[in-house]
Protein backbone atom coordinates (compact mmCIF):
# COMPACT_ATOMS: atom_id res chain seq x y z
CA UNK A 1 0.00 0.00 0.00
CA UNK A 2 1.55 3.66 -0.92
CA UNK A 3 1.52 5.84 1.81
CA UNK A 4 -1.67 8.00 0.51
CA UNK A 5 -3.33 4.40 1.11
CA UNK A 6 -2.35 4.21 4.43
CA UNK A 7 -3.35 7.63 5.72
CA UNK A 8 -7.07 7.32 4.36
CA UNK A 9 -7.26 4.06 5.82
CA UNK A 10 -5.48 5.35 9.55
CA UNK A 11 -8.18 8.31 8.90
CA UNK A 12 -11.12 5.88 9.01
CA UNK A 13 -9.90 3.80 11.40
CA UNK A 14 -8.84 6.76 13.37
CA UNK A 15 -12.48 8.40 13.76
CA UNK A 16 -13.89 4.93 14.24
CA UNK A 17 -11.29 4.70 17.46
CA UNK A 18 -12.18 8.35 18.57
CA UNK A 19 -16.08 7.30 18.84
CA UNK A 20 -14.94 4.92 20.97
CA UNK A 21 -12.77 6.31 22.75
CA UNK A 22 -14.28 9.37 24.32
CA UNK A 23 -17.41 7.48 26.29
CA UNK A 24 -14.74 5.67 27.98
CA UNK A 25 -12.43 8.64 28.69
CA UNK A 26 -15.39 10.55 29.50
CA UNK A 27 -16.32 7.76 32.08
CA UNK A 28 -12.98 7.95 33.03
CA UNK A 29 -13.43 11.48 34.01
CA UNK A 30 -10.77 12.46 31.42
CA UNK A 31 -12.10 15.91 29.59
CA UNK A 32 -11.15 15.46 25.56
CA UNK A 33 -13.48 15.74 22.28
CA UNK A 34 -17.02 15.01 22.87
CA UNK A 35 -19.61 14.14 20.13
CA UNK A 36 -19.80 12.08 17.01
CA UNK A 37 -19.56 13.49 13.45
CA UNK A 38 -22.71 15.18 13.59
CA UNK A 39 -21.02 17.21 15.93
CA UNK A 40 -17.45 17.18 17.54
CA UNK A 41 -15.10 18.68 19.32
CA UNK A 42 -14.69 20.45 22.56
CA UNK A 43 -17.61 22.64 24.62
CA UNK A 44 -16.37 25.83 22.75
CA UNK A 45 -14.69 24.81 19.83
CA UNK A 46 -16.43 22.31 17.45
CA UNK A 47 -17.09 21.03 14.19
CA UNK A 48 -21.20 19.87 12.82
CA UNK A 49 -22.24 18.40 9.74
CA UNK A 50 -22.94 21.18 7.60
CA UNK A 51 -26.41 19.07 6.21
CA UNK A 52 -27.57 19.28 10.19
CA UNK A 53 -26.70 22.61 10.48
CA UNK A 54 -28.98 23.22 7.09
CA UNK A 55 -31.63 20.35 8.01
CA UNK A 56 -32.41 22.73 11.26
CA UNK A 57 -31.75 26.04 10.30
CA UNK A 58 -34.33 25.13 7.39
CA UNK A 59 -36.61 23.48 10.14
CA UNK A 60 -36.51 25.86 13.13
CA UNK A 61 -36.58 28.65 10.18
CA UNK A 62 -33.90 30.47 12.58
CA UNK A 63 -29.97 31.47 11.46
CA UNK A 64 -27.40 30.65 13.79
CA UNK A 65 -24.12 32.24 13.17
CA UNK A 66 -22.11 30.74 15.81
CA UNK A 67 -23.44 26.72 14.41
CA UNK A 68 -23.10 27.80 10.69
CA UNK A 69 -19.07 28.49 11.93
CA UNK A 70 -19.33 25.18 13.24
CA UNK A 71 -20.28 23.74 10.18
CA UNK A 72 -17.87 25.53 8.01
CA UNK A 73 -14.56 23.27 8.59
CA UNK A 74 -16.29 20.75 6.48
CA UNK A 75 -17.14 22.60 3.60
CA UNK A 76 -14.15 24.65 3.37
CA UNK A 77 -12.48 20.83 3.12
CA UNK A 78 -14.91 20.10 0.61
CA UNK A 79 -14.48 23.28 -1.31
CA UNK A 80 -10.40 22.63 -0.94
CA UNK A 81 -10.12 18.51 -1.17
CA UNK A 82 -13.54 17.21 -2.69
CA UNK A 83 -15.49 15.35 -0.95
CA UNK A 84 -12.63 13.63 1.20
CA UNK A 85 -15.37 13.35 3.80
CA UNK A 86 -16.42 10.39 2.22
CA UNK A 87 -13.05 8.77 1.38
CA UNK A 88 -11.41 9.69 4.82
CA UNK A 89 -13.81 9.91 7.95
CA UNK A 90 -17.48 8.44 7.08
CA UNK A 91 -17.77 5.58 8.85
CA UNK A 92 -20.59 4.46 6.25
CA UNK A 93 -17.83 5.23 3.60
CA UNK A 94 -15.56 2.81 4.80
CA UNK A 95 -18.11 -0.23 5.74
CA UNK A 96 -19.25 0.43 2.19
CA UNK A 97 -15.58 -0.18 0.81
CA UNK A 98 -14.98 -3.38 2.99
CA UNK A 99 -18.30 -4.72 1.79
CA UNK A 100 -17.08 -3.90 -2.20
CA UNK A 101 -13.99 -5.81 -1.03
CA UNK A 102 -15.68 -8.71 0.08
CA UNK A 103 -17.35 -9.06 -3.19
CA UNK A 104 -13.66 -8.59 -4.21
CA UNK A 105 -12.91 -12.03 -2.54
CA UNK A 106 -15.98 -13.81 -3.75
CA UNK A 107 -14.52 -12.96 -7.62
CA UNK A 108 -11.20 -14.42 -6.74
CA UNK A 109 -12.57 -17.54 -5.01
CA UNK A 110 -14.82 -17.98 -8.44
CA UNK A 111 -11.97 -17.91 -10.76
CA UNK A 112 -12.77 -14.17 -11.44
CA UNK A 113 -13.57 -11.99 -14.30
CA UNK A 114 -10.12 -12.38 -15.37
CA UNK A 115 -9.67 -16.48 -15.65
CA UNK A 116 -13.42 -16.82 -16.52
CA UNK A 117 -12.72 -20.65 -18.18
CA UNK A 118 -15.90 -22.47 -17.28
CA UNK A 119 -13.88 -25.45 -16.62
CA UNK A 120 -12.62 -23.35 -13.33
CA UNK A 121 -16.42 -22.35 -12.24
CA UNK A 122 -16.92 -25.75 -10.43
CA UNK A 123 -17.01 -29.67 -10.81
CA UNK A 124 -21.10 -29.85 -11.52
CA UNK A 125 -22.88 -28.42 -14.30
CA UNK A 126 -24.90 -26.43 -12.00
CA UNK A 127 -22.06 -24.74 -10.09
CA UNK A 128 -20.68 -23.96 -13.62
CA UNK A 129 -23.13 -22.38 -14.39
CA UNK A 130 -23.65 -20.24 -11.05
CA UNK A 131 -20.43 -19.06 -11.47
CA UNK A 132 -20.56 -18.12 -15.06
CA UNK A 133 -23.67 -15.99 -13.88
CA UNK A 134 -21.68 -14.53 -10.76
CA UNK A 135 -18.91 -13.97 -12.80
CA UNK A 136 -21.01 -12.57 -15.60
CA UNK A 137 -22.55 -9.99 -13.19
CA UNK A 138 -19.15 -9.26 -11.55
CA UNK A 139 -18.14 -8.04 -14.84
CA UNK A 140 -21.32 -6.30 -15.26
CA UNK A 141 -20.81 -4.62 -12.35
CA UNK A 142 -17.00 -3.26 -12.38
CA UNK A 143 -17.80 -1.48 -15.47
CA UNK A 144 -18.24 2.25 -14.95
CA UNK A 145 -21.34 3.67 -14.86
CA UNK A 146 -22.65 4.42 -18.06
CA UNK A 147 -22.98 8.32 -19.14
CA UNK A 148 -27.30 7.49 -18.56
CA UNK A 149 -26.72 5.95 -15.48
CA UNK A 150 -24.71 8.58 -14.23
CA UNK A 151 -27.06 11.18 -15.55
CA UNK A 152 -29.95 9.26 -13.59
CA UNK A 153 -27.72 9.03 -10.29
CA UNK A 154 -26.80 12.42 -10.13
CA UNK A 155 -30.58 13.46 -10.40
CA UNK A 156 -31.40 10.50 -8.03
CA UNK A 157 -28.58 11.73 -6.03
CA UNK A 158 -29.07 16.27 -5.62
CA UNK A 159 -33.06 15.15 -5.79
CA UNK A 160 -32.73 13.19 -2.59
CA UNK A 161 -30.79 15.99 -1.30
CA UNK A 162 -33.45 18.76 -2.75
CA UNK A 163 -36.69 16.69 -1.19
CA UNK A 164 -34.77 16.35 2.37
CA UNK A 165 -34.16 20.07 2.53
CA UNK A 166 -37.73 20.75 1.53
CA UNK A 167 -39.20 18.18 4.13
CA UNK A 168 -36.94 19.31 6.72
CA UNK A 169 -38.61 23.16 5.89
CA UNK A 170 -41.91 21.42 5.22
CA UNK A 171 -42.07 19.10 8.57
CA UNK A 172 -40.26 21.38 10.81
CA UNK A 173 -37.40 18.41 11.63
CA UNK A 174 -33.94 17.62 10.42
CA UNK A 175 -35.56 14.84 8.61
CA UNK A 176 -32.62 13.21 7.06
CA UNK A 177 -30.91 13.11 10.51
CA UNK A 178 -33.61 10.18 11.59
CA UNK A 179 -32.28 7.85 8.33
CA UNK A 180 -28.41 9.36 8.39
CA UNK A 181 -26.06 5.97 8.13
CA UNK A 182 -23.49 8.54 9.26
CA UNK A 183 -25.44 9.28 12.54
CA UNK A 184 -27.10 6.09 13.20
CA UNK A 185 -23.47 4.37 13.19
CA UNK A 186 -21.65 7.19 15.67
CA UNK A 187 -24.13 6.91 18.21
CA UNK A 188 -24.32 3.20 17.97
CA UNK A 189 -20.64 3.42 18.70
CA UNK A 190 -21.49 5.78 21.70
CA UNK A 191 -24.64 4.07 23.01
CA UNK A 192 -22.49 0.70 22.71
CA UNK A 193 -19.84 1.78 24.93
CA UNK A 194 -22.15 4.23 27.68
CA UNK A 195 -24.77 1.62 28.09
CA UNK A 196 -23.25 -1.77 26.33
CA UNK A 197 -26.60 -1.65 23.94
CA UNK A 198 -27.21 -1.22 19.91
CA UNK A 199 -30.59 -0.06 18.66
CA UNK A 200 -32.98 -1.47 16.10
CA UNK A 201 -31.41 1.64 13.90
CA UNK A 202 -28.89 -0.63 12.98
CA UNK A 203 -30.96 -2.29 10.64
CA UNK A 204 -30.45 0.34 8.16
CA UNK A 205 -26.78 -0.23 7.65
CA UNK A 206 -27.56 -3.64 6.94
CA UNK A 207 -30.47 -3.21 4.47
CA UNK A 208 -27.84 -0.57 2.67
CA UNK A 209 -24.96 -2.86 2.54
CA UNK A 210 -26.54 -5.66 1.05
CA UNK A 211 -28.09 -3.51 -1.39
CA UNK A 212 -24.74 -2.57 -2.70
CA UNK A 213 -23.31 -5.60 -2.45
CA UNK A 214 -26.08 -7.52 -4.64
CA UNK A 215 -27.56 -4.79 -6.67
CA UNK A 216 -25.81 -1.34 -6.73
CA UNK A 217 -22.09 -1.23 -6.14
CA UNK A 218 -21.70 1.66 -3.56
CA UNK A 219 -25.55 2.41 -4.36
CA UNK A 220 -26.20 4.08 -1.12
CA UNK A 221 -22.93 7.08 -1.46
CA UNK A 222 -23.31 7.46 -5.42
CA UNK A 223 -27.18 8.14 -5.62
CA UNK A 224 -28.48 8.62 -2.63
CA UNK A 225 -26.20 9.99 0.43
CA UNK A 226 -27.33 13.89 0.60
CA UNK A 227 -24.33 14.12 2.90
CA UNK A 228 -21.98 13.47 -0.35
CA UNK A 229 -24.43 15.23 -2.81
CA UNK A 230 -23.24 18.54 -0.19
CA UNK A 231 -20.22 18.19 -0.03
CA UNK A 232 -20.37 17.18 -4.08
CA UNK A 233 -21.83 20.89 -4.74
CA UNK A 234 -19.04 22.07 -2.96
CA UNK A 235 -16.45 21.58 -5.30
CA UNK A 236 -15.46 23.74 -8.15
CA UNK A 237 -12.77 24.09 -10.58
CA UNK A 238 -10.10 24.94 -7.81
CA UNK A 239 -10.66 21.89 -6.04
CA UNK A 240 -8.63 18.75 -5.60
CA UNK A 241 -8.98 16.44 -8.39
CA UNK A 242 -8.14 13.80 -10.20
CA UNK A 243 -6.16 14.07 -13.48
CA UNK A 244 -5.05 11.80 -16.28
CA UNK A 245 -1.64 12.12 -18.34
CA UNK A 246 -2.79 10.77 -21.58
CA UNK A 247 0.50 10.31 -22.75
CA UNK A 248 1.23 8.22 -19.62
CA UNK A 249 -1.72 6.30 -20.08
CA UNK A 250 -1.65 2.72 -21.67
CA UNK A 251 -5.25 2.24 -21.85
CA UNK A 252 -5.57 -0.66 -19.73
CA UNK A 253 -8.56 0.76 -17.96
CA UNK A 254 -7.45 -1.07 -14.51
CA UNK A 255 -8.94 2.27 -13.13
CA UNK A 256 -12.25 1.87 -14.13
CA UNK A 257 -12.75 -1.46 -12.60
CA UNK A 258 -11.30 -0.54 -9.38
CA UNK A 259 -13.00 2.56 -9.20
CA UNK A 260 -16.17 1.23 -6.74
CA UNK A 261 -17.91 4.77 -7.10
CA UNK A 262 -18.52 3.94 -11.05
CA UNK A 263 -16.33 6.67 -12.15
CA UNK A 264 -14.13 6.17 -15.58
CA UNK A 265 -10.90 8.36 -14.99
CA UNK A 266 -9.58 6.82 -18.33
CA UNK A 267 -12.65 8.47 -20.55
CA UNK A 268 -12.24 11.18 -18.61
CA UNK A 269 -15.88 10.82 -16.94
CA UNK A 270 -15.28 11.87 -13.58
CA UNK A 271 -17.75 13.67 -11.87
CA UNK A 272 -18.78 14.80 -8.59
CA UNK A 273 -19.04 10.85 -6.92
CA UNK A 274 -15.15 11.34 -6.75
CA UNK A 275 -14.59 11.04 -3.43
CA UNK A 276 -10.79 11.72 -3.72
CA UNK A 277 -9.77 8.27 -2.82
CA UNK A 278 -6.88 7.58 -4.95
CA UNK A 279 -7.42 3.76 -4.96
CA UNK A 280 -7.68 4.33 -9.01
CA UNK A 281 -3.95 6.69 -8.64
CA UNK A 282 -2.91 3.32 -6.72
CA UNK A 283 -3.30 0.54 -9.29
CA UNK A 284 -2.32 2.50 -12.25
CA UNK A 285 0.53 0.47 -13.63
CA UNK A 286 1.69 3.10 -15.64
CA UNK A 287 1.29 5.88 -12.77
CA UNK A 288 -0.86 8.20 -15.06
CA UNK A 289 -2.99 9.31 -12.75
CA UNK A 290 -3.14 11.98 -10.10
CA UNK A 291 -4.65 14.51 -7.76
CA UNK A 292 -4.26 17.99 -8.48
CA UNK A 293 -5.22 20.94 -6.76
CA UNK A 294 -5.54 23.29 -9.49
CA UNK A 295 -6.20 22.26 -13.55
CA UNK A 296 -3.91 21.91 -15.77
CA UNK A 297 -3.52 24.12 -18.69
CA UNK A 298 -4.34 22.16 -22.06
CA UNK A 299 -2.61 22.34 -25.00
CA UNK B 1 -39.67 2.89 27.07
CA UNK B 2 -40.76 6.04 25.64
CA UNK B 3 -43.50 4.74 22.77
CA UNK B 4 -45.39 6.75 20.07
CA UNK B 5 -48.63 6.38 21.96
CA UNK B 6 -46.82 7.56 25.12
CA UNK B 7 -49.13 10.71 25.39
CA UNK B 8 -47.39 12.02 28.52
CA UNK B 9 -44.48 12.66 25.97
CA UNK B 10 -40.52 12.32 27.16
CA UNK B 11 -38.83 13.90 29.90
CA UNK B 12 -36.41 16.02 28.38
CA UNK B 13 -32.84 17.29 29.83
CA UNK B 14 -32.46 20.64 31.67
CA UNK B 15 -32.62 23.58 29.48
CA UNK B 16 -34.66 21.93 26.76
CA UNK B 17 -36.82 23.99 24.19
CA UNK B 18 -40.19 23.57 23.82
CA UNK B 19 -41.18 20.19 22.35
CA UNK B 20 -41.37 21.62 18.21
CA UNK B 21 -38.28 23.62 18.95
CA UNK B 22 -36.38 20.82 20.14
CA UNK B 23 -37.37 18.44 17.38
CA UNK B 24 -36.32 21.05 14.86
CA UNK B 25 -32.92 21.53 16.04
CA UNK B 26 -31.58 18.23 17.78
CA UNK B 27 -29.51 16.90 14.71
CA UNK B 28 -28.98 13.90 17.10
CA UNK B 29 -25.43 14.18 17.70
CA UNK B 30 -25.25 12.53 21.42
CA UNK B 31 -22.99 15.28 22.75
CA UNK B 32 -25.46 15.87 25.71
CA UNK B 33 -24.95 11.95 26.32
CA UNK B 34 -21.38 11.79 26.41
CA UNK B 35 -21.00 14.80 28.31
CA UNK B 36 -23.48 13.59 31.34
CA UNK B 37 -21.46 12.50 34.22
CA UNK B 38 -24.31 10.18 35.00
CA UNK B 39 -25.25 8.68 32.17
CA UNK B 40 -28.84 10.41 32.79
CA UNK B 41 -29.09 11.18 29.06
CA UNK B 42 -30.21 8.35 26.66
CA UNK B 43 -31.50 8.92 23.16
CA UNK B 44 -34.65 7.94 21.86
CA UNK B 45 -34.97 4.42 20.64
CA UNK B 46 -36.59 3.81 17.32
CA UNK B 47 -40.31 2.83 18.56
CA UNK B 48 -40.03 6.80 19.85
CA UNK B 49 -40.69 7.66 16.04
CA UNK B 50 -40.31 11.08 15.83
CA UNK B 51 -37.91 11.72 19.34
CA UNK B 52 -35.85 8.84 17.65
CA UNK B 53 -31.89 10.32 18.44
CA UNK B 54 -32.78 12.95 20.42
CA UNK B 55 -32.06 12.93 24.21
CA UNK B 56 -34.71 12.04 27.33
CA UNK B 57 -33.94 10.80 30.93
CA UNK B 58 -35.38 7.96 32.31
CA UNK B 59 -35.20 9.14 36.10
CA UNK B 60 -35.93 5.59 37.69
CA UNK B 61 -32.93 4.36 35.88
CA UNK B 62 -30.60 7.44 36.41
CA UNK B 63 -32.12 11.14 36.86
CA UNK B 64 -30.80 14.06 36.07
CA UNK B 65 -28.74 16.26 39.07
CA UNK B 66 -29.13 19.34 37.59
CA UNK B 67 -25.54 19.89 36.90
CA UNK B 68 -26.00 21.93 33.53
CA UNK B 69 -23.26 20.82 31.70
CA UNK B 70 -25.49 19.39 28.69
CA UNK B 71 -26.85 22.58 27.60
CA UNK B 72 -23.70 24.32 27.83
CA UNK B 73 -22.39 21.42 24.78
CA UNK B 74 -25.35 21.21 22.89
CA UNK B 75 -24.08 23.27 19.73
CA UNK B 76 -27.77 23.85 17.99
CA UNK B 77 -29.89 25.31 20.80
CA UNK B 78 -31.74 21.95 21.57
CA UNK B 79 -30.55 22.90 24.75
CA UNK B 80 -30.46 26.15 26.13
CA UNK B 81 -28.21 27.31 28.94
CA UNK B 82 -29.96 27.97 31.80
CA UNK B 83 -29.65 28.43 35.63
CA UNK B 84 -30.75 24.67 37.54
CA UNK B 85 -33.85 26.17 39.21
CA UNK B 86 -34.96 27.27 35.83
CA UNK B 87 -34.69 23.62 34.08
CA UNK B 88 -38.21 22.88 33.54
CA UNK B 89 -37.79 19.48 32.71
CA UNK B 90 -40.86 18.29 34.08
CA UNK B 91 -43.25 18.49 37.83
CA UNK B 92 -42.79 15.71 40.13
CA UNK B 93 -46.70 13.99 41.66
CA UNK B 94 -46.87 13.20 45.06
CA UNK B 95 -49.12 10.42 45.87
CA UNK B 96 -50.36 10.09 49.34
CA UNK B 97 -51.65 7.05 49.66
CA UNK B 98 -48.61 5.26 48.75
CA UNK B 99 -46.05 7.64 50.65
CA UNK B 100 -44.88 6.21 53.65
CA UNK B 101 -44.44 9.60 55.40
CA UNK B 102 -48.13 10.15 54.79
CA UNK B 103 -48.77 6.63 56.31
CA UNK B 104 -46.97 6.81 59.60
CA UNK B 105 -43.29 5.72 58.89
CA UNK B 106 -41.00 8.57 58.49
CA UNK B 107 -38.84 8.18 55.18
CA UNK B 108 -38.38 11.36 53.92
CA UNK B 109 -35.73 10.53 51.33
CA UNK B 110 -37.50 12.55 48.71
CA UNK B 111 -37.07 15.74 50.85
CA UNK B 112 -33.19 14.64 51.53
CA UNK B 113 -32.04 13.95 48.04
CA UNK B 114 -34.00 16.81 46.26
CA UNK B 115 -31.28 19.21 44.84
CA UNK B 116 -33.82 21.81 45.25
CA UNK B 117 -34.69 21.13 48.90
CA UNK B 118 -36.50 23.65 50.86
CA UNK B 119 -37.70 25.43 47.53
CA UNK B 120 -39.17 21.98 45.74
CA UNK B 121 -40.10 19.94 48.31
CA UNK B 122 -40.41 20.63 51.88
CA UNK B 123 -41.97 19.25 54.73
CA UNK B 124 -44.57 20.37 56.62
CA UNK B 125 -45.96 20.64 60.46
CA UNK B 126 -46.19 16.26 60.39
CA UNK B 127 -42.29 15.90 58.80
CA UNK B 128 -44.70 14.76 55.37
CA UNK B 129 -43.04 16.24 52.00
CA UNK B 130 -44.82 18.15 49.91
CA UNK B 131 -43.68 19.06 46.57
CA UNK B 132 -43.96 22.53 45.80
CA UNK B 133 -45.29 22.79 41.80
CA UNK B 134 -43.96 26.50 40.50
CA UNK B 135 -40.33 25.55 41.89
CA UNK B 136 -39.71 21.73 41.12
CA UNK B 137 -38.02 21.21 37.87
CA UNK B 138 -38.85 17.56 37.04
CA UNK B 139 -35.13 16.19 37.57
CA UNK B 140 -36.41 13.08 38.79
CA UNK B 141 -33.92 12.63 42.00
CA UNK B 142 -37.11 12.00 44.20
CA UNK B 143 -38.32 9.54 42.06
CA UNK B 144 -35.15 7.84 41.92
CA UNK B 145 -34.64 7.53 45.56
CA UNK B 146 -38.68 6.88 46.55
CA UNK B 147 -38.46 3.03 48.53
CA UNK B 148 -42.05 2.89 48.54
CA UNK B 149 -43.30 0.16 45.91
CA UNK B 150 -44.76 1.11 43.73
CA UNK B 151 -43.17 4.45 43.91
CA UNK B 152 -44.95 7.13 45.25
CA UNK B 153 -43.49 9.81 43.42
CA UNK B 154 -43.48 10.50 39.75
CA UNK B 155 -42.62 12.85 37.39
CA UNK B 156 -44.83 14.12 34.66
CA UNK B 157 -42.52 16.01 32.30
CA UNK B 158 -43.89 19.23 30.84
CA UNK B 159 -45.82 20.55 27.94
CA UNK B 160 -48.01 16.94 27.00
CA UNK B 161 -49.99 15.92 29.71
Amino acid sequence: MSRAAITRRASQLGILGLLLAMPILGAAKIEFLRGTLCSLGTDSLYLSCPLGVLQTTLASRSFDPGLWASAAAFLLLAFIAGRVFCSHLCPQGLLSELNDRLRRIGRRRRGGPEARDASEAGPGALARVAGLTLAALERRRERPDSPRRRRVGQRLLYGTLALGLLASFAIGVPIFCYVCPIGILSRALVEATTFGQLGGELAVIFVILIVELTAARRGWCKYICPVGALYGICSTKHTRHLERDAEACSGCRTCERECSMGNSPIQEAVGRTCTNCGDCIETCPEGALALVQLRRKRQ
Amino acid sequence: MPGFFDRRGLLRPPGAADEAELLSTCIKCARCVEVCPFQAIRLGPITAWRSYGTPFIDPIASPCRLCMRCPEICPTGALIPVAAEAAAMGTARLDRDRCYSYNGIVCNQCHRECPLREAAIVLDELLQPVVIEQACVGCGVCAHVCPSEPRSIEIKPRGRR
